[in-house]
């Protein structure tokens, strides 16, 4: 019986599994709409992620369930997937959803429906009708595409867009008329999506509009644009006419695919729709490009976006004008792609500059930066790298280039162009052999001449990925190029623009002959960067596999990079690399986490640093400086769960990037060898000074530190991270720079019962008084594994913030000096450490009190508690918290 | 025969009277603490024999004890200073709060020992400090202290190397006899409190943390008390702090509030009440506990039970020799049964009358109307005790078989 039944025990467990992951990152997804801004480009970018997830999710959980006859499962599992909680999970609105429900059973049946039929089962008197029924038929044939994939076994090897931008824009444009783009037909790599049917029309204006901004890259004509960037995903619909407004534009205008890099397989249907539309030859004749789109915001991308190849609309533009002013502010484009529609931004297609010739290799931009004088930052040369003192830069006021004043003689003249194109350039010019001069660059200055070869969309594509490194890898391109990688915004076309004319002063055709010239020199650098990028996406520094990352990590340009064929490649291979072994884990999940996973083998692991609850640290190397920790595996050995429960915290860790976090750089998940590695933090933790060298803060000094753990704290609760363990010795000082450590490894460990006999709690020294009262009542002496974990949440963090601040005001803990037995009675009961000694004002007091609340809804959340320190008077002014030198002139202490 | 004199009086001046914590009427005055014990310079660590000899002159003990502790004190000068080296690890006698105890073997002397280790990262200051204040317990001999051969520190762990009482702990014991007759509680209870009377009149020191695991027993049928707060920079330095099952913290302690030697008492009260039934008394047993532990006997009176004030445990509570067995109680919840609810009793109908009420006196929540040190040791139940011949020795070694030793013969085999 055993052979017959424990597949399907495997199977339903697996179901269940799924939908509690289902639930969870439907929550966040949901959250995520209603409560962070949706322009904010991280948060679309996180909203992509968990669209991908759920996709994946969902298409696990149909695939997984189709493997079981309806009768075997339990009543409750039959019903996974909820179709509720899908409409809910596309971002339908709840009167749409129960009209869909009125008409649908399950999600099953739901998916087989066209798009007419969707449209009809929302009804048309809706308001939301285009955008709801784009994002269901996008999430639809999304979920189809995912599932096909899964059938079809090579799962994990397609890097998909999966995601349908479900988040609200207040600016949705009515497109003239949806043409319906393909979204995916980029992805060389599935096939089989285009034949999907569905997709076609639907994109819906938005989609284009998001994608499109990130990505659109110029493209060369708009027309053409209509090729979707995005890999499945982005329908991107092109207005017939530009949208005016664009600002930036890249033109990338590649008309030369390279088949080596990355034949593009899908060519076709774009090229199709391309031809429809424009009739531009180029674009037509050059086959399998496809238009990029390069974010706005080059800078940040990590990912890789993907736009296809790129294609290389020639550039009729239709419209003149629409290329637009380059000038877009580079960064400006962060907020969101999907802005883009607002029109501000919008960039879109970039209709090409008539001018631009078919096929050209050349870059031709010049444009010269408009440096000022820059007093505020310390920061990083973006031309050599070094380290920039205050008031020794110079900052480019288009696109915020930074450099010394030594190097803007050496700085090429990209204003606003991103790196990568120019990187590609350099490639692929040097693949040619051949220092191309476009026609057009000849005639720079008038018209923009912009092609780049397809090459160098995808290679930039693949360095998004690296992009988490902003900086390394920002650096390199510019030196050749003269694209401006800062500006975010690709406009490569931006020659065509009028707008950036003026600016250029420098734009002779001679400026384009001496950039040509620097290119070759560059070669080394294009090496060192693809390698860069191997390497990464190994390490999965910077995002997360999917798609997402890119976009949350930098600027949306990327995003749509990220698809290139190429980089589904180089996905696949490392995905077959990966463990085969680990297939109960999600495959969303698997695939993401390979790119986390460092083998133990890479590790260099030197002397103990400390031991904690959960394991010991270790020194280590690994590209180096870095903190292991070594978990220790006794408690959890043959626990698939709490193995499980691990990958899934290590999962969310990939997402930290704050300033008061210490950076998460990857775990090694093959038990019995679980290792979290982090960078190594410097400097000595609060608890080494307040408890250890009895250091004394003065108030000032005590607010700032206090400022930056909410502000860590905050980010952290913004991504849904509960830390559990937030403690003076968790947090560090380097250089008076806060930085938290350990965030949500508790319960991954739950090792605080490690009694050796197994008879008791054990209670390090300190800890209790962290602990919220709800959490104190709980504590019990033995925790069976499978008992409910403590209630840990954003409360009990800040609970244990409040204990931090006194510490950080008096110098010791709370009930100190009382037995753990007293502590626990005490606070759970709800009393609080007597503030009668404490010298100190009202107002810090009442801090003290809010986060010790013992109704853990009374307890003030981050971003009040920071609004609270802001308005405690300082004696002397202190903006710069994060800077060693406020804190050392910083008045001494208040008390 | 009798171990001790009858009506024990403290040495005159060796406790200075106080007036009463509270103006309950049972309550005798509460004595304080006596001032600390005066050491003559240079004694510190090394007293020599003589001048402890004097000292132990002025203690009540008898003359079988007090010969015991000279030949005791006698090898450990022998001894001398310890070290890690000096040692060959002969097994685990258990593992404490914040500790293990290695039975251990002096390898020069093939003295036995018990060894302490307590596991410590601290800088060499406090290590210094530690030891200097575990240096308190060279002076505590006495019949009912646990004696005590030295402290040093290596690799990283703070040894505490003790006389070795082969009868093991209370708790032990308990765990294997299910209940302890109130005969030998008696006796147990009486050492005990001469003892805490000792630390307190002659050291100043209340013991903090008694329960039957720092209760010890020999197969010489002699009772010590150990584990008691000396170092409270050890107390500060402790790595981590276990919170098992049970507590025997008394309520005003739990609470937060200034407490006393009065809090011993009230963990000795909640120790006897569980050595008495074979169980940790909180949340009390309800009466089909009682009769499972009792038989018939817990059945005679049920209405006067204790069932007055006891909460049926929904868990199956196990009968007596399950009285290790956790409940699934949170540590909260337990601690606040502690504070709120009525203290634990005896059953009635099944212990004395003078135990019972014994006990009562002890568990008084409101420490001012507990009964002090003094008030208890001339408790009626303690002079019967007192009174009897009771055989520890043979209880000890029937329990844990072990092979009797009278006293004389064990310290001539240790030296």
């Amino acid at each position: 019986m055993a052979d017959g039944e424990e597949p399907e025990q495997e199977i339903r467990r697996a179901l269940d599994v799924v939908q509690s992951m289902i639930d969870i990152s439907a929550d966040r997804l949901e959250g995520l709409r209603t409560q962070c801004s949706t322009s904010a480009e991280l948060t679309q970018q996180e909203i992509r992620t968990l669209e991908g997830k759920l996709i994946k999710l969902y298409s696990k959980q149909l695939v997984t369930k189709a493997k079981l006859s309806v009768d075997l499962l339990p009543a409750e599992m039959r019903q996974y997937p909820s179709l509720q909680q899908w409409l809910r999970v596309v971002g339908l609105n709840q009167e749409s959803i129960q009209m869909v429900c009125s008409k649908a059973h399950s999600l099953e049946a739901l998916k087989e429906k066209s798009e007419h039929e969707l449209g009809s089962m929302l009804g048309e008197n809706n308001i939301r009708h285009e955008e709801e029924l784009r994002r269901l038929c996008r999430a639809l044939h999304n979920l189809r595409r995912y599932m096909d994939v899964l059938l079809r076994g090579d799962m994990d090897n397609s890097e998909m867009n999966l995601y349908w931008d479900s988040w609200d824009r207040h600016h949705m444009r009515t497109g003239p008329s949806p043409r319906p783009i393909r979204s995916r037909v980029t992805r060389s790599s599935v096939p089989s999506e285009d034949s999907i049917p569905y997709h076609n029309n639907n994109n819906n204006l938005n989609d284009t509009l998001g994608q499109a901004s990130s990505v659109m890259s110029l493209s060369t004509s708009p027309p053409t644009t209509p090729l979707l960037m995005r890999q499945g995903r982005v329908g991107v619909k092109f207005p017939t006419t530009p949208p005016p407004g664009k600002k930036h534009q890249i033109g990338l205008q590649s008309t030369v695919s390279q088949p080596e890099v990355f034949p593009l397989t899908k060519s076709k249907s774009h090229e199709s729709q391309l031809a429809n539309r424009l009739e531009n030859g180029e674009t037509a004749s050059s086959g399998g490009n496809e238009h990029q789109v390069t974010g706005r915001r080059s800078r940040l991308p990590t990912e890789p976006g993907s736009c296809s190849s790129t294609a290389d609309i020639t550039g009729e533009s239709l419209l003149p004008n629409s290329n637009s002013p380059i000038k877009s502010p580079p960064y400006s484009s962060a907020d969101s792609d999907d802005n883009s529609f607002k029109g501000t931004v919008t960039s879109l297609q970039v209709p090409k500059s008539p001018r631009t010739p078919t096929v050209t290799r050349g870059m031709g931009h010049i444009i010269a930066h408009r440096f000022t004088k820059t007093f505020k930052m310390m920061t990083t040369c973006d031309y050599c790298d070094k380290q920039m003192f205050i008031g020794t830069g110079l900052k480019c006021k288009e696109c915020k280039y930074k450099c010394h004043r030594d190097c803007e003689s050496k700085v090429p003249p990209s204003c606003g162009l991103p790196q990568e194109l120019f990187d590609e350039f350099k490639r692929t010019l040097q693949a040619d052999g051949m220092v191309n001069v476009s026609p057009i660059l000849s005639k720079p200055g008038i018209t923009s001449p912009n092609h780049h070869n397809s090459n160098l969309l995808t290679s930039l594509n693949r360095r998004d990925r690296k992009r988490s490194h902003p900086h390394a890898s920002m650096n390199i391109p510019f030196q050749g190029a003269d694209s401006s990688s800062n500006t975010s915004s690709c406009n490569s076309s931006t020659p065509s623009s009028p707008a950036l004319l003026p600016t250029n002063a420098t734009q002779t055709p001679q400026a384009s002959v001496k950039q040509q010239f620097h290119f070759p020199d560059v070669t080394l650098n294009d090496k060192g960067v693809t390698l860069e990028t191997h390497r990464l996406e190994g390490t999965t520094v910077s995002s997360d596999s999917e798609r997402t990352v890119s976009i949350s990590g930098s600027g949306s340009v990327s995003t749509d990079s990220e698809r290139t064929p190429v980089r589904v490649d180089s996905q696949d291979s490392q995905v077959s690399d990966g463990e085969p072994g680990d297939s109960r884990w999600p495959r969303q999940n698997s695939l993401s986490m390979r790119e986390w996973d460092i083998p133990y083998d890479e590790l260099k692991i030197g002397e103990p640093i400390g031991t904690g609850r959960f394991g010991t640290v270790y020194r280590g190397n690994w590209h180096g400086d870095v903190a292991i920790k070594v978990l220790n595996m006794d408690y959890y050995l043959d626990d698939d769960k709490t193995l499980e429960a691990f990958k899934l915290e290590v999962a969310t860790f990939r997402k930290t990037r704050h300033e008061n976090l210490v950076l998460f750089m990857g775990a090694c998940m093959k038990p019995p060898r679980l290792a979290i590695v982090t960078s190594m933090s410097k400097g000595m933790t609060l608890y080494t000074h307040i408890h250890l060298r009895k250091d004394k803060f003065n108030m000032n000094k005590t607010t700032i530190i206090a400022q930056q753990i909410s502000q860590g704290m905050g980010y952290l609760h913004a991504r849904g991270i509960v830390h559990k363990d937030l403690k003076s010795k968790n947090i560090f000082l380097e250089n008076g720079k806060v930085v938290i450590t350990d965030f949500g490894l508790f319960s991954v460990t739950k090792l605080c019962y490690g009694n050796r006999k197994g008879n008791g709690l054990s209670i390090p020294p300190g800890w209790l008084c962290y602990l919220a009262p709800e959490i104190v009542r709980r504590l019990r002496p033995q925790q069976n594994r499978d008992q409910e974990e403590l209630p840990f949440t954003d409360a009990s963090d800040v609970y244990a913030f409040g204990t931090v601040w006194y510490e950080l005001l008096c110098g010791e803990w709370p009930f100190k000096g009382q037995p753990p037995e007293a502590i626990i009675w005490q606070v759970g009961k709800g009393m609080k450490q007597t503030l009668a000694n404490l010298q100190a004002s009202r107002d810090v007091k009442d801090i003290l009190m809010l986060c010790w609340s013992y109704h853990a809804e009374n307890r003030p959340d981050f971003a009040k508690l920071l609004t609270t320190l802001d308005k405690l008077p300082r004696k002397r002014l202190a903006r710069s918290p994060s800077h060693p030198i406020h804190l050392s002139r910083s008045a001494e202490s208040v008390f | 025969m009798s171990k001790n004199k009858l009506n024990l009086t403290l040495p005159p001046g060796s406790i200075e009277p106080v007036p009463a914590v509270s103006p309950s009427p049972p309550v005798p005055p509460l004595p304080v603490y006596a001032e600390p014990p005066v050491i003559p310079d240079g004694v510190m660590g090394k007293m020599s024999i003589d001048a402890i000899q004097e000292r132990l002159e002025e203690l009540e003990m008898d003359e079988e004890q007090r010969k015991r502790l000279e030949s005791f004190l006698g090898q450990k000068e022998k001894v001398g200073e310890l070290c890690n080296e000096d040692f060959e690890k002969l097994g685990e006698l258990g593992a404490g709060n914040g500790g293990v105890v290695m039975k251990v073997r002096h390898k020069k002397y093939g003295l036995i020992m018990a060894r302490k280790l307590i596991h410590l990262e601290v800088k060499p200051a406090i290590k210094k400090q530690i030891i200097r204040e575990l240096k308190v317990l060279h002076e505590c001999n006495f019949a009912h202290i646990v004696g005590f051969y030295g402290a040093f520190y290596s690799d990283g762990e703070i040894s505490i190397c003790m006389e070795y009482m082969d009868g093991g702990s209370l708790d032990l014991i308990l765990k294997k006899a299910g209940r302890i007759p109130e005969s030998i509680l008696g006796t147990i209870t009486a050492a005990v409190l001469k003892g805490l009377s000792y630390l307190r009149d002659k050291h100043a020191i209340m013991h903090r943390d008694v329960k039957p695991s720092n209760i010890l027993v020999n197969s010489a049928g002699e009772i010590k008390i150990c584990d008691f707060g000396v170092s409270g920079q050890l107390i500060d330095s402790m790595a981590n702090s276990f919170v098992g099952t049970r507590s025997y913290m008394s309520p005003e302690r739990l609470q937060g509030t200034h407490y006393s030697v009065q809090s011993d008492i009230w963990s000795l009260g909640l120790s006897l009440v569980e050595m008495a039934i074979g169980m940790y008394p909180i949340p009390p047993p309800d009466a089909k506990t009682l009769a499972s532990i009792f038989g018939s006997q817990s059945g005679q009176s049920p209405a006067e039970s204790t069932a007055t004030n006891s909460v049926s445990t929904p868990t199956s509570q196990s009968p007596a020799h399950n009285a290790s067995s956790p409940r699934p109680m949170a540590i909260f919840e337990l601690l606040d049964y502690i504070v709120n609810e009525p203290p634990p009793k005896l059953p009635a109908g099944i212990f004395s009358n003078s135990f019972t009420d014994f006990v009562d006196r002890c568990l008084k929540k409101n420490p001012a109307e507990r009964a002090d040190l003094k008030t208890l040791m001339n408790h009626e139940w303690i002079k019967k005790a007192e009174l009897e011949n009771v055989d520890i020795a043979g209880w000890v070694c029937r329990t844990m078989d072990l092979q009797p030793t009278t006293p004389t013969r064990l310290a001539n085999v240790q030296s």
